[in-house]
């Protein structure tokens, strides 16, 4: 295998949130929050974005997966495979009136899957299709894990399209572990020969004993840190890098106030946390890539730079991504 | 020449391993203790007896204590201790050593609370110890703590007042200090640091604020632990405190006298400390053993404050209660000190009998859990060797 072949990254990024959102003030008015506005409000949050009759998740799955195809330059014939990459167990099964009406034991209906769906909407009709569950807020990150494995492993296939919608249910509460919760899609496209947004490495620490965040909340919020500073450790020294290597700190949208402290724990300064977009809230799976997104779109950050991605899911998984622009 | 000595603080954490200690030495002839008087008294003073027993590993036969420890109802918040006249005339006439441990060391509490205990109550026993006509030493039991936020080495000397304290709890010692000090009597004041439990039992008989953060730890729940470069613990076991005080109490004291009990130049880096609470933690706690639980992580004052200012914007109950128990402890690793002992060592005869502290460590873990991390009436099994 050349060097090139051997060269796997994101050739396509995008996210999308609903057009409708709701400040502080409306949802806590709605019930729909557990802590004041005015904490959630100093944890960096102002709005959550949440999907209504007029933007339904179907059509933003299809929104992100088309435009991270038109980011990468590809048609849908181009994609080799599918990967259905939603964090909450319900965005796998397509919901239809029909399904809603069936009783338990209508056991066909739970067959209703969303990635095929998607395959057959988008004319990916070149894909093998498979998906990513159990992830939590992590699964996009083991969707780009699982379809670089695949690339790697299977010469003929270059592109792989990774897809996650995460929408909750109307009138559910938007509020998870401090964090405000919005809706959102995204999609990547992992490819063959990429010199884009390059693979330099991956690390995930997964902890089985979080397994139950009903149960064990307190417990996986003390976790957060220590393990979060053991996994960015573990990523850059297994890639030779020093905290200072890192140019760009790639964000999620929970809590602001934990990228400061999580910073300091790893060594990396403040000014490398990528900034600029208003507050989206904690879209579970889409977060990374709608800021990855904006960072390509602005242009501004050289190439070469080094990107660091992390994140947490429930499960409990940390996951360290390494890129270089 | 036998003594006859007055110990208050029995019921604390320090009271039943000094009484312990008191009673090996049959030249302790009386030991008057105060308790609260309330409905409870009687339960009070057998558990303080048999926890007394406890450790002395039933080598004072119950006729013994019957005929050496005599508990009298007192109360420390009241004037003239809240004794009777009886008690007063016979405390006063027989007393030649009082050892005052009492203590309010709840650090939450407020200033008037610590305050009504701690300096106030110091005042009104050395008001007793005044009228005690045989008066040989009024050996106040302190804490390293009254250095406050000063940092490097600590003296044994009564120093000017640190330019700030962590805990009113400090302060209120601090007064007590002072208040001893101009005291015309001839004194000696016990400056311990953090009694940790029995040395070879693990045995605590009152959980502090220590024991407190281990708890949480144990469950996981302490993700930092704030300390400054260089930071070091000082931990001993209550029963070498005790011992060192049995040992103070029957030496003769000078106009006035400070001694640190303390582990010294010896006490415990922060790391190495962390590092044998996990390395234990792992033998024996579930998610500890299996590598899911991380060490907490050592962090400096800014990211500590970050992190404490995101807990308070949350109002997250349980981990304001964790940072709450951890506040009068964490903030003291903030402060790198050593605490000089060469007094306590001179008067002790040589460097003070600590014990292996990765072992007293690793059986206070144990006791704590085993026991819920709440006191226990039934100690019998826990305190003996």
């Amino acid at each position: 295998m050349s060097e090139n072949a051997s060269q796997v990254g994101l050739s396509g990024v995008a996210g999308v949130l609903p057009p409708r959102h709701h400040d502080l003030a409306e949802l806590a008015a709605a019930g729909l929050l557990t802590s004041p506005p005015q904490a959630l409000h100093a944890f960096g949050f102002e709005r959550a974005y949440i999907c209504d009759e007029r933007c339904r998740p179907d059509d933003m799955a299809i929104d992100a997966a088309q435009a991270a195809l038109s980011d990468a330059g590809l048609q849908p014939h181009q994609v080799d495979v599918l990967v259905w990459a939603s964090a909450r167990p319900e965005s796998h099964i397509r919901s239809t009136a029909a399904a809603d009406r069936s009783t338990s034991g209508d056991v066909m209906q739970g067959f209703r899957y969303a990635s095929a769906w998607l395959q057959d909407a988008l004319d990916l009709h070149n894909a093998d299709v498979l998906a990513v569950a159990q992830q939590g807020c992590s699964t996009m990150f083991a969707a780009l894990r699982v379809a670089r494995s695949l690339l790697l492993a299977e010469p003929g296939r270059h592109h792989a399209l990774c897809v996650g919608v995460d929408v909750l249910p109307a009138g559910a509460p938007r509020e998870i572990l401090y964090n405000v919760i919005s809706d959102a899609a995204c999609a990547v496209v992992v490819s063959r020969e990429c010199r884009e947004e390059k693979w330099l490495g991956f690390t995930q620490l997964s902890r089985g004993y979080y397994c139950d965040p009903a149960a064990c909340g307190a417990e996986i919020v003390a976790a957060y840190f220590p393990t979060a500073k053991a996994v960015i450790q573990q990523l850059l020294v297994q890639h030779g890098l020093r905290p200072e290597d890192v140019d760009v700190v790639v964000p999620t949208g929970v809590n602001r106030s934990s990228w400061d402290i999580l910073l300091r724990l790893v060594g990396i300064s403040a000014d490398r946390l990528h900034c600029g977009l208003p507050s989206f809230g904690h879209t579970i799976t889409a977060d990374s890539f709608l800021y990855l997104q904006d960072l390509r779109r602005r242009g501004q950050v050289p190439r070469g730079s080094r990107l660091l991605l992390f994140t947490y899911g429930f499960g409990s998984s940390w996951c360290g991504l390494l890129l270089e622009h | 020449m036998g003594r006859t000595i007055l110990v208050t603080g029995a019921s604390g954490a320090l009271g039943p391993h000094l009484l312990a200690e008191l009673l090996r030495c049959e030249e302790n002839e009386q030991i008057f203790t105060l308790l609260r008087p309330g409905p409870t008294w009687a339960d009070r003073v057998q558990d303080l007896r048999d926890s007394v027993d406890a450790l002395t590993g039933g080598s004072c036969s119950p006729s013994s204590f019957l005929e050496r420890l005599h508990p009298i109802t007192g109360d420390m918040t009241r004037e003239d201790l809240g004794l009777d006249g009886r008690n007063r005339q016979r405390l006063s006439s027989e007393v030649d050593v009082v050892i005052h441990a009492a203590a309010n060391t709840r650090f939450a509490a407020s200033l008037n609370d610590l305050r009504d205990v701690n300096v106030d109550g110091t005042r009104r026993v050395l008001d007793l110890a005044r009228r005690c006509a045989r008066l040989r030493q009024f050996l106040l039991v302190s804490t390293t703590c009254v250095a406050g936020t000063r940092t490097g080495a600590i003296e044994e000397c009564l120093d000017a007042t640190p330019e700030a304290f962590v805990n009113r709890y400090e302060r209120t010692k601090w007064e007590a200090e002072r208040l001893t000090a101009a005291a015309d009597l001839p004194t000696r004041i016990a400056r311990l640091s953090t009694c940790i439990g029995g040395a070879q039992t693990g045995y605590v008989h009152r959980f502090g604020a220590i024991h407190q953060s281990i708890r949480w730890l144990v469950r996981g729940l302490v993700p930092l632990l704030p300390s400054a470069d260089g930071s070091r613990v000082d931990l001993i076991a209550t029963d070498v405190a005790a011992q060192w005080i049995a040992h103070a109490a029957a030496r003769p004291v000078e106009r006035f006298d400070i001694c640190h009990v303390a582990a010294g130049d010896r006490a415990i880096p922060i790391h190495e400390l962390v590092n044998a609470v996990v390395a234990h933690l792992r033998d024996c706690v579930s998610g500890w053993d299996s590598g899911q639980i991380e060490t907490p992580v050592i962090v400096d004052a800014a990211t500590f404050e970050l992190f404490e200012r995101s807990v308070r914007q949350s109002g997250d109950a349980l981990f304001g209660r964790v940072l709450e128990g951890a506040k009068s402890f964490f903030p003291t690793l903030l402060y790198p000190k050593v605490y000089r002992t060469a007094r306590a060592e001179l008067l002790w005869g040589g460097p003070l009998p600590l014990s292996d502290w990765r072992t007293t460590i690793g059986k206070v873990i144990d006791f704590g859990r085993a026991c819920d991390w709440r006191r226990r009436r039934h100690v019998r099994e826990h305190a003996h060797v």
